[in-house]
């Protein structure tokens, strides 16, 4: 500091994420974004609709509590999301906190979750259309079928993702809002058919709290990725406000949602319909509205996939602009879209159902353990970032009690859902989610180690935010102008 | 914010959060680009917890930006579109305002 004066901080001509199309996504497409990835509808209709009768009374309890837990996680990621901006998300927010270790593991966690989650949404897709093409009268198709379907979503998410991210957002939007206007018709259908449910329904007369912590450990993992709009901060307008806020609307959206079904499921929880994907006729094959509805959720899955694969694309993107990948995935077209990075995805999103195929699966799907444990994988992450919020903010001499109790609220209940999960099955804990994660943090560290050792100036550069712009700041006049008001 | 502000009444009349949010970035402009949290605590007569509230909104709102370290803060984008604003006004009132001159 010289004369008194604080040295002026530096801000750059260009940024590092130069080639995105910046402030191309308003806070409705990027609800939409937010939205379509926790698919509200598919778990209303799903899970919603069953909960009453897995957890029998006390389930609204644990809706409660599994969204809470899923709040609470948003409010902690706000402290991140409010304060800078950036693709990486979850991994660059480790980063601040946690360190360059930690958050290469973290990063690798999100490039499996993110894939399985992209291979879950096309898979799910396909599966739901030839349900609906069963639906309307005609024969069960072959598995062959099936992997052309997911082939022809592929080439539409493509299309959708290469056009650019207004319109790939915009998209989500629609299908989504499609999808939750499907959903309020099948639930007053429902209330129609079997009646309003009564105060009744909130009693907690004979409630197992096992099984209302458990089913609160299911809806919180319903909630995975709730967060992947972070990952859009660099081309949304005025992220830092938009961005926490998408995520406190989308889980809003989501939990009100599934808590009207589970309601409505309470009254006349009728497992057969929910099982056989017949919500207006219970116990037909043909249906042509159940087709439809069908078309619909086929259709929500695949938002799924193009915002899933839209994550993973920046967070390759970001890694590459880090320089700690390979340069070339930094690549951007005339759209905007990092070009190289989205082609790249298509492996990761189809290694999932590729390895089930080879395990003997003759149609294309996600298998259900695959997805269960990425989602511990994910919950793990989530805690790295609740760790990571104390150090960040005492970085910057910011840290304040209710921010210090926040993560540890947070750590509790991803500690619990995580738990909940590894030890599902009967007997003991779940080797699968164990293996992968040791997987990831392997992988994780042999990252870690390989730049250490070619890269090590990049080591230093990792976590990389967006940083503001000589255009986006005032600059004070030369030294030798306002010398006269110091 | 100067003392003839608050006796010619013009705190009285207007919410608190919106003059507040007023003396954040006057300090900001007085103190720098770079001024940290504790150093507007410091010259700033309201509490920690207002001071903390009040950045983070002018900041989501663009008015004030972090520095690269994330530790400081300047003025932002949206400031200095205010500024070209009344600047480029051919009103000679606005154009007055903005070189800095005053009326009786």
């Amino acid at each position: 500091m010289r004369d008194g004066r604080r040295p002026g901080p530096h801000f750059r001509e260009r940024s590092v994420f130069d080639g995105l199309a910046r402030r191309q996504v308003g806070q409705v497409d990027l609800v939409a974004h937010s939205v379509a990835v926790l698919t509200p509808s598919l778990s209303a209709l799903g899970t919603g609709l069953a909960l009453p009768a897995m957890v029998g009374p006390g389930f609204w309890v644990s809706t409660l509590l599994g969204f809470g837990l899923a709040g609470a996680l948003a409010l902690v990621l706000d402290q991140f999301a409010s304060r800078f901006n950036a693709a990486g998300s979850l991994y660059t927010y480790v980063a601040k906190g946690l360190g360059a270790t930690v958050a290469l593991i973290v990063g690798v966690a999100m490039v499996l979750g993110y894939g399985v989650l992209a291979g879950f949404g096309l898979t799910g897709g396909a599966r739901r259309l030839e349900a609906a093409w069963v639906a309307t009268g005609g024969a069960p198709p072959a598995g062959y079928v099936g992997w052309l379907v997911v082939g022809l979503l592929v080439a539409l998410c493509l299309v959708v993702i290469r056009r650019g991210i207004h319109c790939s957002t915009r998209a989500a939007l629609v299908v989504e809002s499609v999808s939750v206007l499907l959903l309020g018709v099948i639930l007053l259908v429902w209330l129609t058919r079997y009646g309003l449910p009564g105060p009744e329904v909130f009693s907690l007369a004979g409630a197992s709290v096992e099984r209302i912590v458990a089913g609160a450990a299911l809806i919180a993992t319903l909630t995975v990725a709730f967060e992947s709009c972070a990952s859009l901060g660099l081309e949304a307008d005025r992220p830092l406000r938009a961005v926490p806020a998408s995520m406190r609307i989308s889980l809003l959206v989501a939990g009100g949602l599934f808590f009207v079904a589970t309601l409505v499921g309470s009254v006349q929880p009728d497992r057969r319909s929910i099982l056989t994907w017949r919500w207006f006729a219970v116990g037909q094959e043909v249906s042509l509205l159940d087709a439809a509805a069908l078309v619909v959720l086929g259709l929500s899955m695949v938002a799924l996939a193009v915002c899933a694969w839209t994550v993973l694309s920046r967070l390759l993107f970001s890694f590459a602009r880090e320089g700690i990948l390979w340069a070339g995935l930094g690549r951007t077209d005339a759209h905007g879209v990092p070009v190289v990075a989205t082609w790249c995805v298509l492996p990761v999103a189809l290694a999932g159902p590729v390895v089930a195929w080879a395990l003997g699966r003759s149609a294309p799907v996600v298998p259900g353990d695959l997805l269960r444990a990425t989602t511990v994988i994910m919950c793990v992450t989530y805690a790295c970032a609740a760790l990571a919020l104390v150090p960040f903010l005492r970085s910057l001499d910011e840290l304040r009690p209710a921010t210090v109790a926040l993560p540890l609220l947070a750590l509790v209940g991803v500690g619990g859902v995580t738990w909940q999960a590894v030890t599902r099955e009967a007997g003991g804990v779940s080797s699968l989610p164990v293996l992968l994660l040791g997987g990831v943090a392997v992988l994780g560290l042999g990252w870690r180690v390989a730049l250490g050792v070619a890269r090590p100036r990049r080591v230093r550069g990792i976590g990389t935010h967006e940083e503001p712009l000589v255009a986006d700041v005032l600059i004070p006049a030369a030294p030798e102008d306002t010398r006269d008001r110091w | 914010m100067t003392a003839g502000d608050a006796d010619d009444g013009f705190l009285a009349r207007q919410p608190a959060a919106v003059d507040s949010a007023f003396a954040v970035l006057e300090a900001v402009a007085e103190l720098g680009p770079g001024v940290t949290t504790r150093e507007l605590v410091d010259v700033l007569p309201m509490s920690r917890a207002t001071v903390y509230r009040i950045l983070k909104h002018l900041v989501a709102q663009e008015y004030l930006v972090r520095t690269p370290d994330l530790r400081g803060f300047a003025l932002g984008a949206r400031v200095r579109a205010l500024g070209a604003a009344a600047a480029d006004r051919p009103d000679p009132v606005v154009r007055a305002v903005s070189f800095g001159l005053t009326f009786p």
